[in-house]
């Protein structure tokens, strides 16, 4: 008998700790983010004071979205929402006017457009259309990949979160100090290490590296796209194998989600190294948080001294 | 509960509205052997799409739907010009080239477009989850108009003794025109794929088990009515792409109603 109540009251505690642990988890701030980097920065500076998720999958082109059930379900119940900003995320109009939240809109005081503050690159000096191809109206939306704006972006989440959730600000702000001095050691150990890289050549298959490429002094000039995001044709691949030789380009950058057959070609051809790297946290398991990333982009760039 | 509500009302809505009118002319596609004329219709639908995407007219906006209607209005004059009685060639022929001639234009003016290989997936599944109130407003209207021409035209032709209504060259044109008019506002919504499946699937189940066009016609928008809010309600509960989910359940249901069909025959043997 003894046995059998030790048996029912071991039974109810654990359930009264798991119903515990599952309604502190949903007290948890709801931070959605756009992107998988921007959520793990998130989930970094916030620990467990949030309860953060993304919405574009990490191996899938985040200017498209294949709309599911789940993405206006989580921005319906969605406390914050960081997202990138610019012009990158054409699917964050037609989503949030499925949520139907004003606050979670441009302007609105439950989201963040993450590109505030940022230096950005390659603003239009001039009206362009859409026959120029995928241009930015704003500046090169892909702004995370430099380790200072992921410092930047960092500050901007903190300072967001200290203002819905003010007495915990301490423990952002600490959390925040511990990001800024992980993502500044990867910075000054690989700036030194690979200083060789300066003014070296390589070409790209979107022009979606320019803030790396700024980091590291490389020069990336030519991609692969014959103008951003319309494919090559045979004869720009041709003269791109001539541009590689007569440069003596040292590698071909691309992210994980672009086609491998131009990289493959050109590699075939010019014996150019392919360099997939990540665009965001967990497109490769070597990128399983935003300074894994950013080591590894970093080193395989380096590794083609 | 309400959350399922909340996110899936608007698609059901415009499952509903889509099932109305394609129905009905998915029961005259099929009674004139023309199955691909629909996605013939849709392909030009979305090259005329693509068209004005390359010249600077966003997806959605409203100068793009011109594109897209303009489009399936020539296509209608060509496909009423083909008389089916006088001609060698089976109908079909001629729409399977339309349909692939189309598509061909349609990847070579994607490919000068940025991201055109996007845009064209983005075609063949439409935006189904993400339909707002204004265009479920602008389909119902634009689906109760013709319908009410379809009605008084129907009338028209029986009232005057035709054996077939849309049997003239003209009415022919008015029937491809306005069918033009309907796929290129479905397609824009439901996608290439989804506007198909609810076109054919409900109408040859209909065909397959009631006899008169009225019973076909009641049949089929039950029919389409179910399977849209299974494909939804599975759409909802595994977390996959509303449209292509749906498409999955009509190509399943048709599946289903064969075997039910087969079984009834075997009983009865």
């Amino acid at each position: 008998m003894k046995q059998y109540l030790f048996k029912t009251g071991l039974s109810v505690m654990t359930l009264v700790f798991l119903f515990q642990a599952e309604y502190a988890q949903s007290q948890a701030l709801k931070v959605v983010t756009s992107l998988s980097s921007f959520a793990d920065i998130t989930q970094q500076i916030a620990g467990n004071k949030a309860e953060v998720s993304y919405i574009v999958p990490p191996k899938f082109n985040p200017h498209f979205l294949e709309a599911k059930p789940t993405h206006v379900l989580k921005l319906k119940r969605a406390d914050l929402f960081f997202h990138t900003g610019l012009d990158l995320e054409a699917w964050v109009g037609p989503l949030l006017d499925a949520v139907g939240r004003p606050e979670l809109r441009a302007g609105g005081d439950r989201q963040v457009d993450l590109s505030i503050g940022i230096q950005l690159k390659n603003i239009p000096d001039r009206n362009i259309t859409r026959a120029e191809g995928d241009i930015h109206l704003f500046g090169n939306p892909h702004y995370w990949i430099h380790p200072e704006n992921g410092r930047i972006i960092a500050t901007t989440i903190t300072t967001k979160l200290c203002e819905v959730l003010n007495a915990d600000c301490d423990y952002f702000k600490e959390n925040l100090s511990k990001f800024n001095l992980s993502v500044s050691k990867i910075e000054s150990e690989t700036k030194s290490k690979y200083s060789e890289l300066l003014g070296k050549e390589f070409i790209a298959y979107h022009d979606e590296w320019v803030y790396l490429a700024d980091f590291l002094g490389i020069k990336i000039q030519k991609f692969i796209e014959l103008k951003p995001g319309i494919p090559p044709s045979p004869k720009s691949l041709e003269a791109l194998v001539n541009y590689i030789k007569i440069h003596s380009v040292k590698g071909l950058i691309q992210s994980t989600f672009y086609p491998l057959e131009a990289a493959n070609y050109l590699n075939k051809k010019t014996e150019i190294k392919v360099l997939l790297l990540c665009q965001n946290v967990a497109e490769k398991s070597e990128c399983s948080d935003y300074q894994k990333m950013i080591a590894y982009n970093i080193n395989q760039i380096g590794a083609t001294l | 509960m309400e959350d399922f509500i909340d996110v899936m009302l608007r698609p059901f809505i415009a499952c509903i509205l889509l099932t109305g009118i394609h129905v009905y002319f998915g029961l005259y596609v099929i009674d004139r052997g023309l199955i691909f004329v629909d996605l013939a219709m849709a392909q030009i639908a979305a090259l005329g799409s693509s068209l004005g995407v390359l010249l600077g007219f966003g997806l959605h906006s409203t100068l793009n739907y011109w594109f897209a209607l303009g489009s399936t209005l020539i296509a209608a004059v060509f496909l009423s010009q083909i008389n089916k009685k006088k001609n060698k060639i089976p109908t079909e022929a001629y729409i399977g080239v339309l349909y692939a001639v189309a598509a061909a234009i349609t990847i070579l003016i994607l490919n000068f477009s940025p991201e055109g290989a996007e845009e064209l997936k983005a075609k063949a599944i439409g935006h189904l989850l993400f339909v707002s109130w204004s265009e479920i407003n602008s389909i119902f209207l634009l689906y109760i108009s013709i319908g009410l021409i379809h009605w008084f035209l129907v009338r028209y032709s029986i009232k005057s003794q035709k054996n077939f209504p849309w049997s003239s060259k003209y009415l022919t044109f008015i029937f491809y025109a306005t069918f033009g008019a309907v796929v290129s506002s479905s397609v824009e919504v439901g996608g290439v794929l989804l506007v198909f499946a609810i076109l054919i699937v409900p109408s040859l189940c209909a065909t397959l088990v009631k006899e008169s066009f009225k019973d076909r016609l009641v049949f089929g928008w039950i029919f389409s009515v179910i399977v849209c809010s299974i494909g939804i309600l599975c759409s909802y509960q595994q977390d996959l792409p509303t449209g292509a989910t749906i498409v999955l359940a009509f190509g399943v249901s048709l599946v289903g109603v064969h075997a039910i069909r087969k079984f009834i025959f075997w009983q009865q043997d």
